[in-house]
């Protein structure tokens, strides 16, 4: 996969995890702040690899960062929510995932309060199999950590 | 040319749990109540202590009714110290707000400020609608703090040896108790302070500090302020002043203080502030603080008296880059509009930066209708005007509604794009 990003260009190249090439202009990758020590010395033909990002989710990226409204608040809520409303739990976790690995400006709060809102007041087990994590406790070491907080335990949502 | 591919490689250095980066798991706590946080301690063992040390702590409304609708309220001064104490790291942001309906004392405030005192607190919001305590005084050690808001509290009486508040850059008092003394001590202990709202306090009637890098000060009180002195305000360009009328402030005063601000831009007067800088005669009364006045507000304006139509004429004249324009009257009609409101329109004046106009009114709106074709015919630039009537309810009112869209669509107007909004109960 030996893409050459154009020397004529100043764009960064940036390719995703699943072989896709990126350009994108440094306005845009600035934004990224985990590559933006590479970009300061980069030219042209540089690549920049991102292992932890798919095609799917840099594309939602740019499309964040290219869309944004600058100006008024009402009008980036609306574009914030219009911009979550399709994505399915997983896409949202996959691309929150990507976007914390980039640190990309503003984008980390929103996909973490999308998210947060997804898991408010649900079960534990949902927010485990939501998470994909392996309970490692104990049934006795679990009964002591719930007993400990007795208090935030107490009815939760349907799942 | 060769190809020069670089890669990011944080795998190795990110501490990761089930996928997630701490920086993802930090930001989603952030946003969830506090019992979900605690919930997040059983989900493994790699999760058990992950939230003991976010740095965000809030318990309000959510966290009491949660609490209070399983009857575990009286548990929850014993949950909060409990998280507290269980708490591991710097905490940068406490926020408790105590709703009106819980009974219980809460006792251990003190020592919860204490604790955070020693935390590296930096935004504060106490919120104590159960009315009892006074305010802790390690409050006033907590020498990090850089936003501070305190919602009714009976008494705030300074410490003998408090010594400021050094990195304090916004300072919110919400229906406190405090005396001039403690108050102009308060905000000089302040050096950096950006942000000043005093809303519904009691107990001073005059404040005279220095404070030179404030930018916003809003002071929204029912009861009498004999005086306003911030000297050096010279970087305020927010101000908002509300004062119930017939009170006797000193007119002087005011005036001076106002004056004294070069870089104000925008402006919010309320009720008595706007009767005592339209008494007198001399109507070029603000005149050197309005040269950067954008945004002019002006809450319930009597219509009747004629000098305050003056004075917002004559703050309208002197504005000279103003761009948005708000008045508010509540009065009913009483005094007929004089002969020189309804010929204002014909000076050819020129307001040539106002882009936006809202007028609301209750039944005064004959005055408004004049003030309003002054408006047209002498803005040039203006986009949206909005007038807003309290009429409408009675079906004896649609002439009236009628009569004024007909004038509204007939005033001449100095903009081509203008666009004038009718707005009356039930119908828009």
């Amino acid at each position: 996969m030996a893409e050459k990003a154009s020397p004529s260009s100043n764009s960064i190249s940036l390719k995703t995890v699943d072989g896709k090439i990126f350009k994108v202009s440094p306005a845009i990758a600035n934004q990224m702040l985990t590559i933006q020590p590479l970009i300061k010395d980069s030219d042209s033909s540089t690549i920049i690899s991102l292992p932890d990002v798919a095609a799917f989710h840099l594309t939602k990226i740019i499309e964040y960062l290219e869309g944004k409204p600058a100006a008024a608040p009402s009008a980036v809520d609306a574009f914030e929510a219009q911009f979550v409303k399709d994505l399915s739990p997983e896409e949202l976790k996959g691309l929150l995932i990507a976007v914390g690995y980039l640190k990309v400006n503003g984008l980390v709060d929103l996909m973490a309060n999308t998210v947060a809102k997804l898991i408010e007041n649900k079960s534990v087990e949902y927010v485990r199999k939501f998470f994909g994590v392996v309970n490692d406790f104990t049934p006795a070491e679990e009964a002591k950590c719930r007993q400990e907080h007795a208090w935030a335990f107490d009815g939760v949502d349907e799942d | 040319m060769t190809e020069d591919i670089k890669k990011v490689n944080q795998s190795d250095h990110i501490d990761r749990i089930s996928d997630l980066p701490i920086n993802v798991i930090d930001g989603i706590l952030q946003h969830l109540p506090i019992r979900d946080i605690v919930r997040t301690s059983i989900l493994s063992r790699k999760w058990r202590y992950i939230w003991v040390s976010i740095p965000h702590l809030e318990f309000g409304d959510e966290f009491f009714d949660y609490c209070y609708n399983r009857d575990i309220e009286h548990q929850i001064p014993n949950i909060i110290s409990d998280i507290l104490l269980g708490h591991n790291g710097p905490i940068s942001k406490f926020t408790l707000k105590v709703p009106c309906y819980f009974t219980y004392r809460i006792t251990s405030l003190y020592k919860w400020i204490l604790f955070l005192s020693n935390k590296g607190i930096k935004v504060l919001v106490l919120v104590n609608h159960n009315q009892v305590d006074s305010i802790p005084s390690h409050l006033f050690s907590c020498q990090s703090l850089t936003s501070l808001k305190l919602d009714q509290f009976n008494k705030l009486s300074l410490p003998h040896n408090f010594c400021g508040f050094k990195n304090l850059l916004s300072l919110h008092l919400i229906h406190v108790r405090i005396d001039s003394n403690a108050l102009e001590r308060l905000i000089s202990g302040c050096p950096v302070l950006v942000k000043l709202i005093i809303s519904h306090c009691v107990g001073f009637d005059c404040i005279n500090v220095s404070a030179p890098s404030l930018k916003v000060l809003r002071i929204y009180n029912e009861g009498e302020i004999k005086s306003i002195v911030f000297k050096n305000a010279t970087n305020l360009t927010d101000l908002a002043l509300t004062m119930s009328r017939h009170i006797n402030t000193e007119r002087g005063s005011v005036t001076d203080f106002i004056n004294g601000l070069p870089k104000i831009e925008r402006l919010h007067l309320r009720e008595g502030y706007i009767q005592v800088l339209s008494s007198g005669n001399n109507l070029r009364t603000l005149q050197n603080s309005t040269n950067s006045l954008k945004c002019l507000e002006l809450v319930g304006v009597d219509f009747n008296r004629s000098g305050e139509l003056l004075f917002i004429i004559s703050l309208l004249k002197s504005s000279s880059i103003l761009r948005e324009l708000v008045i508010k009257s509540y009065t009913v009609p009483v005094v007929p509009p004089s002969d020189y409101l309804k010929a204002l329109y014909l000076n050819s004046y020129c307001l040539s930066h106002l882009e936006k106009v809202n007028i609301t009114v209750g039944t005064a709106y004959e005055h408004a209708v004049y003030l309003i074709r002054f408006l047209l015919a002498s803005s040039p630039s203006l986009e949206t005007l909005t007038f807003k009537v309290g009429l409408g309810l009675n079906q004896s009112d649609a002439p009236t509604l009628l009569s004024i869209s007909r004038d509204l669509l007939q005033f001449g107007r100095a903009s081509q794009r203008a666009e004038v909004k009718f707005v009356y109960h039930g119908l828009t």
